[in-house]
C-alpha cells in the first residue's frame, strides 16, 4: 500500500488520516469538505487515493462491504475501498467528481482507525453547553437535527456523527466533518461528556433514565463499524466504559416539544456539582 | 451425550449480572437476563443439559421440570441465533 504524492492530514480529536494522492482535485476537496479539520502534520491511518472517470457500473446500488481476514472492503459505482482491520493504511479509488465518495471512504477510514485507538463514531448529535458535552444518539429521523435547531443556548458539536473516546481520563465527544444539515463546524470542538440522551420521536416528551445495560445496547446500536471489529470485543469495552463514566437517558420528543425545559433540570442539576 | 458451549466467535460482557452479546457474523447484538446469562457464562466449558439444569436449580429457587423446560427453550434459541454450538455426541444437533 505504498505510494507517493501530495498529503493532506486530517484529525478529528485523538484519531488522524493522512490522504496521500497525486490528484489535486482529491486534495481540493478535503480542504472543501473537511477543512478546519485539516492538520499539518501526517501519520494515523496513511489512505492511497487515486481516481478514475466513469461510474462502475457494476457496482451500482448500495455499498457493499466485506471483511476478509484482516482486510475491509467497500465497493460501489464510485468508490473502491480497502483498509487494514490495524488501521494502519488503506487504498481508495474514488469517481473524480464525486463528493460522497471522498465522505464515504473518510468516514470508514476513522471509524476503523477510530476503533483501534479507542475511539467510536456514533451516529448521534452533540452539543456543549457550558463546556459540558451532551450526546444525543438517534435512528435516521429521530429527531437530531431538529433538537440541535431547539436547543438555542448550546453549542453545535455536530447533527450527525460525534466521535467519542477518552482523552486526559475523561470521555469527551469531538466535533466531527460528517454532518447533516449543519454542515462543517467553523471549527474543531470538543467538551467532556456529561450525559447520553437517546432521542426518539414520541406523542408526549418524557426523560427516562436508563440503566448500563440497557444504555449499552442502545449505543452499540448506533455504533459506526462496531461489527467491522475483530470479535467485537474493543467496541464492547468502549461503550461499556463509557457508559460507567456517564448516566444515559432516552429522551422522548414529541413534535411540538421545546427540549430545554425537559432537559434543563439535568443540565442545571450537573452545573451545580 | 450431546453437549454444548458458546460460540468463541461472540463478544459479550457482563453488567450488573445480565449479559450483553454481540454477533460478529450477522451483526446482531443480544442481551441476556440473570438466569441465561448464567447459563452463558456456565457455557465456557462444554455441559450438557442435564449439567446446565442441575446447575440453575442449585443457583436459582426453581422447580427441575420447568428449569429443564426454559433451559430447552434458551438452548434452541441460542443455536438458532449461533451463540452456542454442540460439541461431542456425534456433532449433530438434536434440536
Amino acid at each position: 500500500m505504498a505510494g507517493s504524492g501530495s498529503i493532506s492530514s486530517i484529525e478529528i480529536g485523538p484519531v488522524r488520516v493522512t490522504v496521500e494522492s497525486d490528484s489535486s482535485w482529491i486534495h481540493r476537496s478535503l480542504r472543501s469538505e473537511f477543512g478546519p479539520f485539516i492538520t499539518g502534520s501526517g501519520a494515523g491511518l496513511r489512505l492511497r487515493v487515486t481516481t478514475f472517470g466513469e461510474p462502475d457500473a457494476s457496482c451500482e446500488g448500495g455499498i457493499q462491504v466485506r471483511r476478509r481476514g484482516e482486510e475491509l472492503t467497500a465497493s460501489r459505482g464510485d468508490l473502491k475501498l480497502r483498509l487494514g482491520m490495524n488501521g494502519g493504511a488503506g487504498e481508495a479509488s474514488i469517481l473524480e467528481g464525486s463528493l460522497p465518495g471522498v465522505r464515504v471512504a473518510l468516514r470508514f477510514a476513522f471509524t476503523v482507525r477510530g476503533l483501534c485507538v479507542g475511539a467510536i463514531l456514533l451516529h448521534a448529535a452533540a452539543t456543549r453547553f457550558r463546556d459540558r458535552g451532551w450526546v444525543f444518539p438517534g435512528r435516521s429521523g429521530a429527531g437530531k437535527t431538529t433538537l440541535m435547531r431547539r436547543l438555542a443556548s448550546h453549542r453545535k458539536l455536530t447533527d450527525e456523527t460525534a466521535l467519542i473516546a477518552r482523552h486526559d481520563g475523561r470521555w469527551r465527544v469531538f466535533a466531527t466533518p460528517f454532518g447533516g444539515d449543519f454542515g462543517l463546524p467553523e471549527e474543531p470542538d470538543s467538551a467532556p461528556v456529561d450525559a447520553i440522551m437517546f432521542i426518539e420521536k414520541d406523542l408526549r416528551s418524557e426523560l427516562r433514565q436508563i440503566d448500563r445495560l440497557e444504555a449499552v445496547y442502545r449505543i452499540l446500536q448506533h455504533t459506526m463499524g462496531w461489527g467491522l471489529e475483530d470479535r467485537c470485543g474493543r467496541v464492547l469495552d468502549l461503550a461499556t466504559e463509557l457508559t460507567e463514566a456517564c448516566e444515559s437517558f432516552v429522551l422522548r420528543l414529541s413534535l411540538d416539544a421545546d427540549p430545554e425545559p425537559l432537559i434543563g433540570k439535568r443540565f442545571n442539576a450537573n452545573l451545580s456539582l | 451425550m450431546q453437549t454444548y458451549r458458546c460460540n468463541d466467535e461472540i463478544a459479550y460482557r457482563v453488567i450488573d449480572e445480565e449479559a450483553v452479546l454481540l454477533n460478529p457474523v450477522d451483526n446482531r447484538i443480544h442481551l441476556l437476563n440473570e438466569v441465561a446469562t448464567f447459563v452463558w457464562k456456565l457455557l465456557a466449558e462444554p455441559q450438557s443439559i442435564d449439567d446446565i439444569v442441575s446447575a440453575v436449580c442449585r443457583e436459582f429457587d426453581v422447580d427441575p421440570e420447568r428449569a429443564r423446560s426454559d433451559i430447552d427453550e434458551l438452548r434452541v434459541q441460542m443455536l438458532e441465533k449461533g451463540l452456542i454450538e454442540t460439541v461431542g455426541g456425534g456433532g449433530v444437533d438434536a434440536r
